[in-house]
């Protein structure tokens, strides 16, 4: 018996060693899944599974989101200067031909740069007046038709380097709202950009501030104004 | 008991690898999906920057080109409500559209005298600059798309103006494979 029980021990140990190698061997970590195409509702490329915003297209550095979801108030503070007024309290008038429902997101956008803490503070008449945007020594805050693609105008008028007169345009032809959506800007948001240009603040690059060339759609971002907006004003009118 | 022990030993062996040989054939059968694998992703697409959108609107453009400023002329209008200034670029690349090698945007404001007016949604150009310009045909003549927008200075290094060339000519493909679909 033991012998036999002699004979079978290295058996025994070379059958487990055996096994666990077979095991091992055949036991390679499985393929990766071959998938069909993954889901992308709002079709940017970014896939919903990686998608923080499925329904909104973004980009895939955001995780699928739209910049102003989560990129506020980039950059290195840029703004730039042109003309300013000589008066402390550059004054408009609101046109006839602004819906009157606008007023007061107006009035909110106004007091955005009033509250910067330059040396400037944006002041209105009471009275409404029906006058065009043009030349006539009165600034107005006017409803009118501009090119496609454009939700304000500023037209500022300058004599000697001194702004003397500062229009503002709304564009009729835009599709326009208080709070913007998914068609439409936000009013108060162009208006916070385009008083920006009546105090005297030119264009950007970072699409960030307040100041930038585009404005986006279905946010109210630019209402608030950016590092760049703010150092601009204060520079302008120290 | 060591028959015993030999007999469960040879049994796990023979399953663990039983159970491992079902990778291929499960691999067999999905490798049947007509869809391809990790590369052809979405998530896997270097996406061009474009920050401020302009790739975005060479659809909407009648004509794409890369231009210098030549000249500039400011005027008063006719009834000395508006000042206009006429732009005069000289097209150095035409990227779509009608080929013309000069070409004159005229657009609100500039310096007349002692008096000076600025539109926001104009846009000037600098002598010894470089633009990319996204225009379209109007009613008023030719314009640029969605004013500021449609314009893009090009960087100095000529590496990054060189890239960023590549992806507005990839952007002006698109649009025509589109157009013609």
């Amino acid at each position: 018996m033991k012998t036999v029980r002699a004979v079978w021990k290295p058996v025994v140990g070379v059958l487990v060693l055996a096994a666990v190698g077979l095991a091992a061997h055949g036991c390679k970590p499985p393929d990766p899944p071959i998938l069909g195409p993954a889901p992308d509702a709002d079709n940017d490329g970014v896939v919903d599974a990686n998608d923080n915003c499925p329904s909104l297209p973004g980009e895939l550095r955001y995780s699928g989101c739209p910049w102003y979801r989560v990129d506020v108030c980039s950059g290195n503070k840029p703004y730039s200067l042109g003309a300013k007024w000589v008066t402390a309290t550059p004054t408009f008038y609101y046109a006839s031909s602004l819906p009157s429902t606008w007023r007061d997101v107006v009035d909110y956008a106004a007091s955005t740069w009033n509250q910067v803490g330059a040396k400037v503070t944006i002041k209105k008449y009471t009275t409404i007046v029906s006058l065009p945007a043009q030349k006539d020594g009165k600034s107005v805050i006017a409803y009118g038709p501009l090119p496609d693609g454009i939700g304000g105008e500023t037209r500022r008028w300058a004599l000697y380097g001194i702004v003397i007169e500062a229009d503002i345009v709304l564009n009729s032809r835009a599709a326009l709202s208080i709070g913007g959506s998914a068609t439409t800007a936000d009013v108060q948001a162009i208006m916070t950009h385009e008083f920006g240009h009546f105090l005297g603040l030119q264009h950007v690059d970072d699409r960030t501030h307040t100041m930038h060339r585009t404005i986006p759609m279905n946010s109210t971002i630019h209402r608030t104004l950016c590092a760049g907006d703010v150092d601009g004003l204060k520079k302008l009118y120290p | 008991m060591t028959r015993r022990l030999l007999i469960f030993l040879l049994t796990v062996a023979t399953s663990v690898s039983a159970g491992c040989s079902e990778t291929p054939t499960e691999q067999g059968v999905r490798g049947e999906s007509p869809s391809a694998g990790p590369e052809s992703s979405p998530t896997a697409l270097a996406l061009p920057r474009d920050d401020d959108g302009f790739l975005a609107l060479v659809p909407e453009a009648d004509a794409v080109v890369v231009a210098n400023l030549a000249s500039q002329r400011s005027y008063w209008n006719a009834d000395n409500t508006l000042i206009l200034t006429d732009w005069e670029l000289a097209v150095t690349e035409q990227l779509h559209g009608e080929r013309t090698p000069r070409l004159v945007l005229t657009q609100g404001g500039g310096v007349v005298g002692d008096v000076s007016l600025d539109v926001s949604s104009s846009t000037t150009f600098e002598p010894r600059e470089t633009y990319a310009l996204l225009l379209q045909n109007t009613p008023m003549g030719l314009g640029i798309v969605r004013g500021p927008q449609g314009v893009r200075r090009l960087d100095s290094a000529s590496h990054v103006r060189a890239n960023f060339l590549t992806q507005l000519a990839a952007a002006v493909a698109a649009a025509h494979r589109k157009e013609s679909e």
